[in-house]
């Protein structure tokens, strides 16, 4: 015997039917037109949280690569000011062969003098300088206190402390620079010492000018500089990993997130079909009756 | 001839009844809960003649519903689960809403917070950056205050829906009262037939009670339908209804029946549904994410401290907090959220006197507990659990290597007098979100130098960025984004499942109710059907009454 079926079930299954694909419909056309996948937590909770830990890498490595950026403007800022010092220094050791020729009297080494005050001052400027801040990039953490105040002899204000600045997950790069030491002699001050006493020509009066600070000291901004450049290298280094790992993250993102419009616009034609189907259905089997030839 | 005549009277009368129930189904075609009626005929007794017994008509035996008592039941059943199932899925949406958006996504939050960290570290003189750290870190507290707020209001709603439910449930409860009382009134007044609308609207009512809660139904000898709890007690008692009662404090739920809390025999339909979400779903998230948020001001306070500010660079460490947040071991009342019960009344938390303090964070779960006097003493149960952790006694309870906390129970009356409390429930990380603020204000007061350093020093303030990926920071076992991926997970797989099993359950019930109705629903071509052979009857019922007139007419006349 054939199931009975009673005109609610009928009216009920065609109305679930309309029901069903305008649920899909909409959720198609949300997905088209958002360009998002619909997901949750609930709807699949593996990709949910995948994309979540996929947003906060993405986060923090776009937060490395700006701390990247200010790493890089700080070493190309002491990059230039090591730069200046190089040139400072082999002029003063030019000039110190030139002072010591015995062709010079007392009025021309007079001259010599004075350039000697001026390569000191110059010196001087490139230890003090700052950032666009205004804040002293050789005074390690005493940004705002002057680290090489005019002085013989000289002293240095600044203390030991480089600024380090984490450039990828798990590594820190130290970008600041530290010539000298608060207490202790060392080559800068001593340069910066003898070129005062070449300049002011007081006590004690060199009528010959010693060449080992300048070459100290010429060492000393090679190393630097050679440090500086690693360091670029390193950020550098950095930032090309960061960008893979970015560049990865975010196509997985994608994958996940966004909308596969071949497959939602596929559905959307499914679902529209099985609408109008549904519609005229249940217009017929409504209109289907036995009373209508009583 | 006579006999002819009233043979065909009881025919057409008989049809006309067939009749009326006929046009009763086509008019009850689409209304919820009816069941089709049917029309037996009977033959009437012959009447014995010398030449042999002559029928006499027909009459009408009675007029039944047809109706399927095993799959009435099944019904009643499967929709106690699509109830339950369907009341959880409600709440977990809102949930789902929450954890799956921007409104609750705790991890974007952080990372937000230490990304302006990581800027200060870059530049840890400049104000301007310092002044948005702060205001990063105000952020993140708002937004979880937000959150907390969200949590809360959808806590609320659950507590509406229960009261709104409970009322309802009163209502269909005491319309079976009466539906008892008038069922039996029918039946004695007229005993044979059965009041079929009636029956069709108990039913229909039990159905609905039955989506609401879990109830043991059946009738009694004299065809009363009694109700029962799971636990027996009865709701529905012949012509009498006892009504249930909702107690809400705080965040916690609680249903009564004649004062007693029977929370824990609901367990099942839409009420169930509620009350068991809310407690394995809603209140462990609210501990968890509690939790995390305690654990994140926890460890970037002990970072901090060890720090200096631009406004004290004085060679030693601040001791200043960033965030206010309990220090541990000195314990803070204002992270607990403590609800006692007494029967039907409310106790103010503040009059139990009973404190929770941090001792090791590291050892912090995200439980929330509760202290109950029974069988003569008080015992320590992890809410959720059957078992109690322990018996106590009034004095501190120190749970620090299993839960980080301890329990100071000192005010606890050894037994509770009249009017004192009997149940305590403990949140000890349920404030955490809705009060998690900032310590400092001012943008030089930010320790991002370490002793010794000067306003460039930017030692603590990465020490302070390195927590982000620090892998001990949650229980001593987790990071800050592994914790709360954890409960973003542990959540969407219960809402997945929920999803899963109210979908299949839905259809379970309307294969049931498709298969029942298929028995007891109207077919309208089925009737127009029975209306056309009726009409036929009708028809040659009052042929046969008209050819008995004309014999009786020729009779009449061949006798005169």
């Amino acid at each position: 015997m054939d199931t009975r079926i009673s005109s609610t079930l009928f009216f009920q299954q065609g109305l679930s039917g309309i029901r069903t694909a305008q649920t899909g419909m909409a959720r198609a056309m949300h997905e088209i037109s958002s360009g998002k996948r619909e997901l949750s937590p609930a709807l699949d909770p593996v990709v949910s949280t995948t994309i979540t830990s996929l947003e906060q890498s993405i986060s923090r490595l776009t937060q490395y690569q700006r701390n990247a950026d200010a790493a890089n403007a700080r070493l190309g800022q002491t990059e230039n000011a090591l730069q200046g010092m190089t040139e400072v220094i082999s002029r003063a050791r030019e000039l110190a062969i030139e002072f010591n020729k015995s062709t010079h009297d007392t009025v021309s080494r007079g001259a010599l003098r004075n350039e000697f005050g001026q390569l000191r001052d110059q010196m001087r400027a490139l230890l003090n300088t700052q950032d666009e801040r205004g804040e002293y990039i050789f005074a390690g953490s005493k940004v705002t206190t002057q680290p090489y105040p005019p002085g013989n002899p000289q002293t240095y204000a600044g203390d030991g402390l480089a600024l380090n600045v984490q450039v990828a997950e798990g590594r820190t790069l130290q970008v600041g620079q530290v010539f000298s030491d608060p207490v202790n002699p060392d080559e800068i001050k001593t340069f910066l010492n003898t070129l005062d006493a070449l300049a002011t020509g007081i006590e004690p009066v060199p009528d010959e000018a010693d060449l080992t600070p300048m070459l100290a000291a010429l060492d000393k901004i090679i190393t630097l500089r050679a440090q500086v450049g690693n360091a670029m290298n390193a950020v550098s280094l950095a930032r090309a990993d960061n960008e893979g790992e970015l560049y990865g993250y975010t196509m997985t993102l994608s994958a996940l997130r966004d909308t596969d419009y071949a497959s939602a616009i596929t559905q959307l034609n499914q679902q529209a079909l099985l609408l109008q189907a549904t519609h005229s259905t249940l217009a017929k089997v409504q209109g289907l009756s036995l009373f209508n030839v009583i | 001839m006579a006999d002819f005549i009233s043979t065909s009277v009881s025919g057409l009368s008989s049809v006309q009844r067939a009749l009326d129930v006929l046009s009763h189904n086509i008019t009850n075609a689409y209304a919820e809960g009816f069941s089709r009626q049917t029309v037996s005929l009977i033959t009437r007794p012959a009447q014995e003649t010398g030449q042999g017994a002559i029928g006499s008509g027909v009459r009408i035996a009675n007029i039944a519903r047809t109706f399927d008592q095993f799959l009435g039941q099944t019904l009643q059943s499967a929709m106690t689960e699509q109830g339950r199932l369907a009341a959880r899925q409600d709440v977990l949406g809102m949930m789902d809403d929450l954890i799956g958006g921007q409104g609750g996504n705790l991890n974007a939050w952080m990372t937000d917070f230490f990304n302006a960290a990581h800027d200060v570290a870059n530049n840890p003189a400049d104000l301007a950056v310092r002044t948005t750290f702060l205001g990063q870190a105000t952020l993140m507290t708002q937004r979880m205050q937000s959150l907390d707020r969200q949590l809360g209001s959808i806590d609320q709603r659950i507590a509406q829906r229960a009261t709104q439910m409970v009322q309802d449930i009163n209502g269909m409860t005491r319309e079976l009262a009466d539906l008892n009382a008038r069922i039996l009134d029918m039946r004695n007044r007229f005993p044979g037939h059965e009041p079929n609308d009636l029956l069709d609207r108990r039913d229909l009512v039990l159905r609905n009670l039955s989506s609401k809660l879990d109830v043991q139904t059946y009738e009694d000898e004299r065809g009363n339908v009694q109700v029962n709890l799971s636990n027996g007690l009865p709701l529905v008692l012949a012509d009498r209804n006892m009504p249930l009662g909702v107690m809400v404090s705080g965040t916690q739920l609680a249903i009564t029946f004649n004062d007693m809390d029977v929370t824990a025999y609901i367990g099942s339909g839409e009420l169930g549904g509620l009350l068991q979400v809310k407690h394995d779903a809603l209140d462990p998230l609210r501990a968890q994410l509690g939790r995390a948020a305690f654990s994140l001001a926890q460890r970037i306070n002990e970072v901090h401290r060890q720090g200096e500010g631009l406004d004290s660079l004085d060679g030693t460490a601040d001791g200043r907090d960033l965030f206010k947040a309990p220090v541990p071991g000195g314990g803070s009342a204002n992270y607990l959220a403590l609800h006692a019960f007494i029967g039907a009344d409310r106790v103010e938390p503040s009059a139990s006197g009973v404190t929770v303090a941090i001792e090791d964070v590291t050892q912090l779960n995200a439980h929330d507990f509760a202290l109950r006097y029974e069988g003569e003493a008080w015992k320590l149960y992890r809410l959720g659990e059957a078992q109690p952790m322990q018996t106590v006694v009034p004095g501190v309870i120190d749970l620090t290597s299993s839960e980080g906390i301890k329990i100071d129970a000192s005010s606890l009356p050894a037994t509770p007098g009249v009017g004192q409390p009997r149940e305590l429930i403990l949140r000890p990380m349920g404030g955490v979100l809705a009060s998690l603020s900032l310590a400092i204000q001012d943008p030089r007061q930010i320790a991002a130098a370490l002793p010794g350093g000067g306003v460039g020093d930017n030692r603590n303030m990465l020490a302070l960025a390195s927590i982000a990926s620090a892998q001990d920071v949650v229980g001593g076992v987790q990071s800050l984004s592994g914790a709360f991926t954890q409960v973003q997970a542990a959540f969407g797989s219960l809402a997945r499942a929920n999803k899963v099993s109210l979908d299949a359950q839905e259809i379970v019930v309307k294969q049931i109710r498709d298969r029942r109705e298929s028995i007891v629903g109207v077919n309208l071509d089925e009737e127009a059907a029975h209306l056309m052979r009726l009409q036929n009857h009708y028809m040659a019922l009052s042929k046969s009454l008209s050819v008995a007139d004309n014999l009786f007419q020729s009779l009449l006349q061949a006798a005169s």
